[in-house]
């Protein structure tokens, strides 16, 4: 489904932090990358979403590439989720920017009701982690980069959070691509691993 | 009082002193247009505290009728440099093209002489009320232009602005709803702070002969007028209208000052 070929990518003039990178995300798959600091596992992840053009190397979803226009079928969640919200705006209408919230969804994700008159910067990193992944999934992708998804979560929210995606995975064919410091979540949740150096 | 509260209290004088003085103009009426040749002249007293003009209209009306056209032009002159302002920098956020044409007219516009700019648009327009509001207008937005610019690139390289794109947000979406109102602050002050400069080139520009008609009461002219008889010692034509301009202006520029001050978020901690 999700395809990249020879991907290479840095930061302006700098050496390139991914050289001739390949990799293949099946549909329904949860694929775990881990690696270092610095070794790339954000960029990799923008790469793959379209955020971030790469030197060399093209990213395809069923052979084609990203559209350009309307919700990017792949959706990515920061590592920083206060960052990639109009500190301005209500988190109703954060939630609002991806299309009207499914409440099931809301319910199983423990995005509280109480939260929605509140702005980015009232609600704790776990918290917005959550409302990051709501709307992530309210543009119905059919990839999710999650980056460091669950980091400001304790183990029994980690746990929920997981749960949920490897149901969609399973019933929607949702492919996630889990970046993450923890080996032991990814050996828990991914199908396989991919290691940067 | 603290440094926040010592803000607030300096904007709200000056806007104090603003609106008095747009007021005082609509209250007095004819007082000050009509000549009175039996006054002529006079030095400041009791019953004409500014002294009155060659021909015999009080100076402090008139002083008073001359800012309050200021404020009018200032106001029109302000308001369309911002519109023009706006729209470059709307026109710079549609696009990377879009922003290298918006940002090479802006510079281009900067490279020239302001002055020398103003004085040729104002003469070829044919002077008057409108060409000195259209010449201050078409000289001065692109400084504003290059501000909000700037806050307009910082704001697309924001990650919440790469996310709404990516959750399939058009580009007119993104600059209305998550860049306009991030750029209102800056607009709003730097609006205030050419309403001074505005009403400075407008007086200018009358008392160079390029400006306002000499039969309206604008300070350009009374200044103008003062020039002829400061050589006789009638030195209150030209002082008190001067510094009535001049307090006009300070007022203005601390409002301007104070509420950058206020909206600036490295003094959030004042």
């Amino acid at each position: 489904m999700l395809e990249a070929r020879g991907i290479t990518a840095g930061h302006g003039r700098a050496a390139p932090v991914l050289a001739d990178l390949s990799l293949h995300l099946a549909r329904g798959e949860i694929l775990g990358l881990a690696g270092p600091s610095g070794s790339g596992k954000t960029t990799l992840g923008r790469v793959l979403a379209g955020l971030h053009p790469p030197r060399a190397g093209r990213v395809t979803l069923d052979g084609a590439p990203l559209p350009r226009r309307g919700p990017c079928p792949v959706q990515y969640v920061a590592q920083h989720p206060q960052m990639a919200m109009n500190p301005r705006w209500r988190i109703n209408r954060v939630l609002a920017e991806a299309g009207p919230p499914d409440p099931a969804l809301a319910g199983l994700l423990q995005v509280a009701p109480d939260w929605l008159d509140r702005f980015p910067q009232e609600l704790s990193g776990g918290q917005l982690q959550r409302v990051a992944l709501l709307r992530a999934l309210g543009a119905a992708p059919r990839v999710l980069v999650a980056d460091e998804l669950t980091a400001s979560m304790d183990a029994l929210s980690q746990a929920r959070i997981w749960q949920v995606l490897r149901d969609l995975a399973e019933r929607t064919g949702l492919a996630v691509l889990a970046i993450s410091h923890d080996a032991a979540l990814l050996d828990r949740i991914a199908s396989r691993i991919l290691r940067l150096p | 009082m603290t440094g926040r509260l010592r803000l607030i209290a300096a904007a709200g004088l000056a806007a104090a002193l603003i609106l008095a003085v747009a007021l005082a103009s609509w209250g007095l009426g004819a007082r000050g247009i009509a000549a009175d040749f039996g006054a002529r002249l006079l030095p400041p007293s009791p019953a004409h505290p500014f002294g009155t003009d060659h021909m015999g209209r009080d100076l402090l009306a008139r002083s008073l009728h001359g800012l309050a056209l200021s404020l009018r032009v200032g106001l029109a002159a302000a308001g369309l440099s911002a519109l023009i302002a706006v729209a470059v920098t709307g026109l710079a956020g549609l696009g990377r093209r879009a922003d290298a044409v918006a940002g090479f007219v802006t510079d281009v516009m900067l490279a020239l002489p302001h002055l020398l700019l103003l004085l040729l648009l104002s003469f070829m327009l044919g002077g008057g009320t409108a060409a000195v509001i259209l010449a201050i207008a078409v000289s001065h937005w692109p400084r504003l232009a290059r501000i909000l610019r700037g806050e307009l690139r910082q704001v697309m390289a924001m990650p919440y602005v790469e996310t709404s794109r990516a959750l399939g947000r058009p580009r007119r979406f993104v600059l209305v709803h998550h860049v306009l109102p991030h750029l209102a602050p800056q607009l709003l002050v730097g609006v205030l702070l050419m309403f001074p400069h505005a009403i400075l080139h407008e007086a200018g520009l009358t008392f160079l002969g390029f400006g306002l008609d000499p039969s309206r009461p604008a300070t350009g002219v009374m200044l103008a007028e003062a020039m002829r008889h400061l050589g006789a010692g009638r030195w209150w034509l030209a002082v008190f209208p001067g510094a009535m301009l001049l307090a006009l202006v300070l007022a203005f520029d601390l409002l301007g000052g104070s509420l950058r001050r206020l909206l600036s978020p490295a003094e959030v901690r004042l």
